[in-house]
């Protein structure tokens, strides 16, 4: 195990800064024009399947990473590819404003790469081996970093809801 | 037997946090202080960490904004109160999969990182689940799960089944399914105090918050009260933490709850220059005071 000196392993600031964005809750955000409540409205069961087709890509991983013979074929893979296969036409049935353009391509680069990681993981069904397992990792990280800087870009959005956590059950008075 | 120092690192904290989100059902009863902890465990060539807190650099900003989490310090500037750097750790028992228990792994690349095996498996499970039960996930960062990815292709990564003891010497890992989550774990430590006894120390996780939920409300009628969450069952979270509790004689002052702001008022401890508390549970022989 390589072992590391230095503070080189840590993670590196993006390429896109995550703006100013208020808190992320279940109410409506308060700020926003009424044709860009309705894209939020419409653009999160999207954002919400990206997520979870990431994670659960991201927990077959998991399986093959640990040895697990049960990720090659496993069954969660047929919700997977139905769940990516519908992203295509939901995207191309939103109307982003100017106002969540930002949002909108962050969320377009988000369906890209997950929907990469799926082909990839098609591909290689039956075989998990290293390469594979490289390239599905990378573009799992790209599209979970495109959902955090959506989550940026316009108020609505979470990829934790953090409303839930263990020690953040509160908001802020 | 072994000889261990163990401290409790603050990392960041609410300054009012509702009291029932501490002690289950205890709503409109005011406001505690809540601090962020995780556990150093030095000794017998060992650096270890029970748990290693959330992923700043994605959420410290929605933390700090929406639910007034303040103070956040990196993990360099926190162990660095004790003479450690994170280079230096060696093994981190993460106690369950929530996001600000388990977010921070990338800052320890020398560390091998153990979990419960039905953690990873129950994430799995739940993943799958159609959309209406997404609040059994909805604490779980899918980051953390590439990074658990990232560390088993690493080799870095060690699934545990159940109860594990000597895990590395003196130091056990309990099983506590389907109480705070499907797959938590607890660490117990067994220092030698002395030829022919232990002097165990029980590293709770989120199976309690404070010491209240190991004694109750009322001193002379001591019962066990749960915390505020739970993705399993409040029973099973009754009878693991009656478990930890006779595990050390039924000493609660050992079950380190470390979300607990009374900490310090029964362990010697220190206020950074930071602001944070460090608080000294166990001192090794031979080990200098972090708090004196």
């Amino acid at each position: 195990m390589r072992r590391i000196e230095d503070g080189s392993h840590l993670p590196r600031p993006g390429l896109c800064q995550p703006v100013s964005s208020g808190p992320q809750t279940e109410a409506m955000p308060a700020d926003l024009d009424d044709r860009t409540l309705d894209y939020v409205l419409q653009a999160r069961p999207v954002f919400d399947r990206i997520g979870r087709i990431s994670g659960q890509l991201s927990g077959l991983l998991i399986l093959a990473a640990t040895g697990a013979r049960s990720a090659q074929g496993h069954p969660m893979f047929a919700l997977i590819q139905e769940a990516e296969a519908g992203l295509a036409d939901e995207m191309a049935s939103l109307h982003p404003t100017e106002a969540a353009g930002h949002h909108h391509r962050h969320l377009c680069l988000a369906v890209r790469a997950v929907s990469r990681a799926v082909t990839v993981a098609r591909q290689g069904l039956h075989v998990w081996d290293e390469a594979m397992m490289d390239e599905m990792t990378a573009a799992l990280r790209r599209a979970n970093q495109e959902l955090q800087w959506a989550t940026a870009a316009l108020p609505g959005f979470a990829v934790v809801d953090l409303r839930q956590a263990c020690c953040a059950m509160h908001m802020r008075s | 037997m072994a000889n261990y120092s163990i401290w409790v690192l603050e990392y960041a904290y609410v300054a009012k946090y509702h009291l029932s989100g501490i002690v289950y059902g205890a709503h409109n009863q005011g406001y505690r202080k809540l601090p962020y902890c995780y556990v150093l465990i030095k000794g017998e060539g060992i650096t270890a960490m029970v748990d290693v807190g959330y992923n700043n650099q994605d959420y410290g900003k929605a933390m700090a904004d929406a639910f007034a989490v303040e103070h956040w310090h990196d993990p360099r500037t926190v162990l660095a109160e004790c003479g450690v750097t994170p280079e230096e750790v060696t093994d981190v028992f993460i106690t369950h999969g929530h996001f600000d228990h388990m977010g921070g792994t990338d800052h320890f690349p020398n560390a091998r990182f153990y979990i419960q095996e039905r953690e990873l498996s129950k994430w799995v499970w739940a993943m799958a689940l159609d959309r209406k039960f997404r609040w059994l996930m909805v604490a779980t960062d899918p980051g953390d799960v590439l990074r658990v990815v990232d560390l088993a292709r690493q080799g870095r990564l060690v699934a545990i089944e159940g109860d594990r003891e000597d895990v590395l010497p003196g130091i056990d890992l309990r099983a506590a399914y389907d109480t705070h989550t499907w797959g938590s774990m607890y660490v117990t430590v067994r220092n030698a105090a002395s030829a022919g006894t232990e002097d165990r120390w029980i590293l709770a996780g989120d199976l309690v918050y404070s010491f209240e939920n190991l004694r109750g409300r009322n001193a002379e009628d001591p019962q066990y009260l749960p915390v505020g969450l739970g993705m399993g069952s409040q029973t099973n979270l009754m009878f693991a933490t009656d478990q930890m509790v006779q595990e050390v004689g039924g000493d609660t002052n050992r079950v380190i709850p470390i979300h607990e702001a009374d900490l310090p008022k029964a362990f010697p401890s220190r206020v950074t220059d930071k602001g944070l508390v460090v608080t000294e549970i166990a001192l090794a022989e031979g080990e200098a005071s972090k708090v004196r």
